[in-house]
């Protein structure tokens, strides 16, 4: 045999060795390999058996937790709608009471207005009742003064009867004198000077305008500004004061015309004079 | 056997004798050999554990490259 042919047997030999420990090896590994196949196979189909079984399962587990969350949000709808509902409520609820608040602001101002105005009105009272004290008091001065005032009156008529009296018969007198001295001249005005004198019942108020002696008679005579528009007669009796309050005399009317009349001085008080400007009234006590 | 001349191809090449057809035929086994021997090398790094062909896969720990 030729070398090669030796060493091509050889490598043959060596070759053949390795295949076929390669094939053992192989063949093994294949069988073990396809049976390791199979088992994942059926744990796969088993696997799939129960994914289906598990994915059943879950599909009705699903359905129940949709129709349970259907039922969820049908309920969570009403109460979003009973939310919506009460919201609504509270706020109508607010409003009444902001109303409230506000119309217990305005009573609770009024009731302070009210109370200011009643004090006010007390004070008012209390004030009207205090000058009413006054009035009360005053009236009652004034009356107590009326009631001096009119005794005083009574006095003063009382004194001015008298005085009239006195007068009378001085007057009488003088007319007695004067007949004697001046015979029918006097007549005439003696006539007028003896006439009854009398005295107005209505209250005439006047003043002196003149004040002219008569060196004739030695009588004061006296213009006035009332006449016969004002119901003065001739004999009628006047009294004369100054300043509305003090005395001083009387006169007797001796003439008449329609605004105008002339009488003498009958009486007059202790150191006082007639003048000019002063009153004449019809009656005292007035 | 010589002195009775074989017929076969290849007898009378017994001095200094050189390759003839069952070289040929024995290289060409060589040959086939080679390539079933690379062949099943490669096979069988596919389902070895580590790429070894020559190493057997553990029954209850079957292990595969990943690149097969």
């Amino acid at each position: 045999m030729h070398i090669l042919t030796k060493v091509f047997v050889l490598i043959a030999a060596v070759l053949s060795i390795m295949m076929a420990s390669l094939a053992i090896a192989y063949s093994v590994n294949v069988d073990r390999v396809t049976a390791d196949y199979r088992d994942m196979q059926a744990a796969k189909i088993s696997a799939e058996n129960e994914l289906a079984a598990q994915r059943a399962t879950h599909g009705q587990a699903q359905a129940a937790l949709q129709e349970d969350l259907a039922a969820a949000r049908d309920e969570l709808a009403s109460r979003n709608a009973d939310t919506r509902r009460l919201e609504a409520a509270t706020s109508d609820l607010r409003i009444k009471l902001r109303q409230a608040e506000a119309a217990r602001e305005s009573i609770s101002a009024k009731i302070a207005q009210l109370g200011v105005t009643t004090e006010t009105q007390a004070r008012i009272i209390d004030e009207y009742k205090n000058e009413n004290d006054r009035l009360r008091d005053g009236e009652l001065a004034f009356r107590d003064e009326k009631i001096d005032l009119e005794k005083a009156i009574s006095d003063l008529e009382s004194q001015v009867i008298v005085y009239e009296q006195v007068k009378r018969s001085l007057q009488e007198q003088i007319a007695e004198f004067q007949r004697e001295s001046s015979g029918t001249s006097v007549a005439s005005s003696n006539n007028r000077n003896s006439g009854t004198v009398t005295e107005m019942t209505q209250l005439v108020r006047g003043s002196i305008d003149e004040v002219m002696n008569d060196p004739n008679t030695g009588y004061t005579r006296v213009r006035i500004n009332l006449g016969s528009n004002d119901r003065v007669r001739a004999n009628t009796r006047l009294y004369i004061i100054r300043d509305n309050t003090m005395y001083l005399g009387d006169m007797i009317i001796e003439s008449v015309d329609l605004n105008h009349a002339v009488g003498r001085i009958a009486f007059v008080k202790d150191n006082q004079s007639i003048r000019e400007g002063d009153q004449v009234l019809s009656r005292l006590g007035s | 056997m010589s002195q009775f001349g074989m017929q076969m191809p290849g007898g009378r090449q017994q001095r200094n004798a050189g390759p003839d057809v069952y070289t040929a035929l024995i290289f060409l086994g060589v040959v086939a050999m080679g390539v079933a021997v690379g062949m099943l090398w490669v096979a069988g790094s596919k389902v070895a554990p580590d790429g070894m062909p020559f190493n057997i896969q553990d029954p209850d720990r079957i292990q595969l490259n990943s690149d097969s």
